[in-house]
């Protein structure tokens, strides 16, 4: 196993509805990324595509074995955004694990953000798995997408089926920019820190939380891409607003020496859980 | 750094997505002599190319034009409509109109520039920047009937940002009924598309159309 592993956030604007300008600018960072020693680059939500595609959603959507691999063949592992097409013609929001050519793994967005600015239920199919997964380094990685990490049930599950480090792509808009903005953030981001914190503290994980830049519409996607220790340390952030760069090195040794003094991980009992919601579930009208 | 920076920095993203959006390069601001209308125009001007920015200032000039066409209008919304009018005249541009949040949801019907860069920015927002703000004068008189344009605008807050049924408890029934009132007066308008920059949680024509 590889005892360090370097990662690296693309944070980006992705061009809308521009495949080919994403996957060429992509191409370029993962070569600049290689050179620097990374290992992963991990791309925000939907970063081969934009994110308000709306109605473009058909037209964009590729089958997974469609998928730019042959544009990865580096050492550098990427994780990309794009729009898969499935068996069932179902366009779903995914998040794709690429490594020396070929797809490591994919993960299907679970919660569709459909409410207030969101329309993701409208124009996406709902993914209904999710799995921890082997991956470069031996490490264990889980992959979640936006508004899944604020379902702590699916941190929960990644944490239960091994996963060291959790990759969470989004596609934050910047909201309390003005009014309720802390020393100049935004202030929507206090609820992503606590929630990326609470997961990697909780269950000794690395966080790392993938957040795009750019303006689409209305919308302005904050930035501020970040990676949480699996002690509740943040140890590298992005710039607000502006295409940054944020590198890290992770270590197997910290994930273990956060899980020594507690034991929170350790007594987890999932089957306790799975007693419980059974129950809950049965009871229910 | 500060929210004022913040807040200019995403005003003039948007603005700048809605020139390649619409394909032109300067925006028309109908510069009504508000403290919005200066606001806006000191922020796109540090953010902004070299002339990106064409104030449409005093259209007295044009009220002869308006009175001829019999449009039944007091003086002040002649000179709005005049300065709209001047505006649609700019070539490529597309028009800007400066009002605040507070203004665009109790003053009626939306005005139909597509960019409404401060939509998302409440009149007291608007007062701690500047110092002052500005509304048609049937707000500025709830405004007035609210104890100030600070409990006003918390009663919108409540009604906007948090979806409160109970919105607006402090208030008098009389003044609820009346904003509720004027809230309505605007609500077909607020289906109809705009350009907003998103600050807050509910925003006009991305996410606030009750």
């Amino acid at each position: 196993m590889k005892g360090t592993l370097r990662v690296r956030i693309e944070q980006f604007a992705p061009e809308l509805g521009d495949t080919t300008a994403n996957v060429d600018h992509l191409i370029e960072a993962s070569r600049t990324a290689g050179a620097d020693g990374v290992d992963l680059m991990i791309t925000p939500e939907l970063s081969l595509t934009g994110y308000e595609l709306k109605d473009s959603t058909h037209r964009v959507a590729m089958p997974l074995g469609s998928a730019p691999t042959r544009s990865f063949t580096g050492e550098c592992g990427v994780v990309v955004g794009l729009v898969e097409l499935g068996t069932d013609f179902v366009p779903y929001n995914a998040a794709v694990h690429i490594h020396a050519g070929r797809i490591v793994h994919s993960h299907r967005k679970l919660y569709l953000p459909t409410y207030g600015m969101f329309d993701e239920g409208r124009y996406f199919g709902r993914g209904s798995t999710i799995r921890a997964y082997d991956g470069p380094g031996g490490w264990r990685y889980g992959l979640l997408i936006c508004e899944d990490l604020w379902h702590p049930s699916l941190p929960y599950l990644l944490a239960m089926d091994g996963a060291q480090v959790i990759i969470v792509q989004a596609a934050a808009g910047g909201r309390g920019g003005w009014n309720g903005a802390q020393a100049g953030r935004f202030a929507s981001w206090a609820a992503w820190h606590h929630l990326a914190c609470a997961a990697a503290v909780a269950y000794g994980v690395y966080v790392i939380v993938a957040n795009r830049v750019g303006v689409e519409g209305s919308v302005v996607f904050c930035g501020g891409s970040f990676i949480v220790a699996p002690d509740g340390e943040v140890i590298a952030h992005g710039d607000d607003l502006g295409d940054d760069r944020v590198t890290a090195d992770l270590s197997i040794d910290r994930v273990m020496s956060a899980r020594r003094p507690s034991a929170h991980a350790r007594d987890e009992d999932p089957h306790l859980v799975l007693r419980e919601l059974r129950r809950i579930v049965r009871a229910a009208p | 750094m500060s929210p004022e920076v913040r807040l200019g920095d995403v005003v003039a993203a948007v603005v700048q997505q809605a020139m390649r959006d619409y394909g032109v390069s300067r925006i028309a601001l109908l510069d009504d002599d508000s403290p919005e209308a200066e606001l806006l125009a000191r922020i796109l001007h540090e953010r902004l190319a070299p002339g990106s920015v064409v104030r449409i200032t005093d259209a007295a000039d044009l009220d002869p034009v308006l009175h001829a066409l019999g449009a039944d209008l007091s003086q002040g919304e002649v000179r709005t409509e005049a300065r709209r009018l001047r505006a649609r005249l700019i070539a490529d541009s597309i028009a800007a109109s400066p009002g605040n949040k507070t203004a665009l949801l109790l003053g009626g019907p939306l005005p139909p520039e597509p960019l409404l860069p401060f939509g998302d920015l409440y009149a007291s927002d608007v007062e701690q920047l500047t110092g002052g703000w500005s509304a048609p004068p049937s707000v500025r008189a709830l405004a007035q009937q609210a104890g100030g344009i600070g409990p006003l605008d918390e009663a919108l807050r409540e009604w906007a940002e948090g979806r409160n049924p109970e919105w607006g408890s402090e208030l008098s029934d009389q003044l609820r009924t009346s904003i509720a009132s004027a809230l309505a007066a605007g609500r077909a308008s607020r289906i109809t598309h705009h350009v907003v920059p998103k600050l807050g949680s509910r925003t006009l024509a991305v996410d606030l159309y009750d």
